[in-house]
């Protein structure tokens, strides 16, 4: 379960998704927008908004690399499903922007599994961040 | 040969398009096609660190393109 979307994320679908009664550890992480934000000189400021854009074609790729990359480093250590959804477009305070569930036989494996995937969704899957401050301003995340 | 030069995020912005076909001479290299391209961005804007992608795949500045190749300019990610 792979998808870039625009609609709200339910984080129960995830779960849903990969829970099973071969796996008894169900390890889910959401990731959704804060009240503040560092701005690029490292002032905290009200955040307004946020808009996620992509490279939907390579970024589907990645996190396809990124799962099966998790199902073959965890393969002997009881693995289970893997499911890992990312919103697009204008999200407000609140609002879940990334949601990656992973279950396993044990907990440690899939906390661990879970915690690998967000990491590498943050690291090379081409999303990009623009952030709306309240005084007005906006910029681009890392740029 | 002819490629396709794909613009994400502040490229985007920047460059006013989200794509352009482009007709250029064989063994360009990923950085020869970027320097024709970066030309189109404001002089004054700062532009960040630039990754490159060579259909749908991080490539290395000194990559040979091939016809039909898609070439991404892709700015940091802020994915999560």
């Amino acid at each position: 379960m792979i998808f870039l979307i625009r609609k709200k994320i339910v984080p129960e679908k995830l779960l849903h998704f990969v829970h099973s009664e071969k796996f008894g550890g169900n390890a889910l992480f959401i990731g959704s927008v804060r009240t503040r934000s560092e701005d690029p000189s490292c002032r905290l400021q009200k955040v307004r908004c946020l808009e996620y854009s992509a490279y939907g074609k390579m970024a589907l790729k990645k996190m396809s690399q990124i799962k099966k990359a998790i199902l073959k480093k965890w393969k002997n250590r009881g693995i289970g499903k893997v499911a890992m959804v990312h919103r697009l477009g204008k999200l407000n305070i609140g609002e879940i922007s990334v949601a990656v569930a992973v279950s396993a036989v044990h907990r440690k494996e899939a906390i661990q599994a879970c915690h690998y995937g967000i990491n590498q969704i943050k690291k090379s899957v081409p999303i990009f961040k623009k952030e709306f401050f309240r005084d007005g301003k906006s910029y681009w995340v890392g740029c | 040969m002819e490629v396709i030069v794909k613009y994400f995020g502040i490229f985007q912005e920047c460059a006013g398009i989200k794509e352009k076909r482009m007709e250029v001479p064989d063994r360009t290299a990923v950085h020869d096609l970027y320097e024709i391209v970066s030309k189109f961005f404001p002089k004054k804007r700062r532009l960040p660190k630039i990754l490159f992608a060579v259909n749908q795949e991080f490539a290395k500045p000194n990559q040979q393109l091939k016809d039909g190749d898609e070439l991404a300019l892709i700015p940091p990610m802020s994915g999560g």
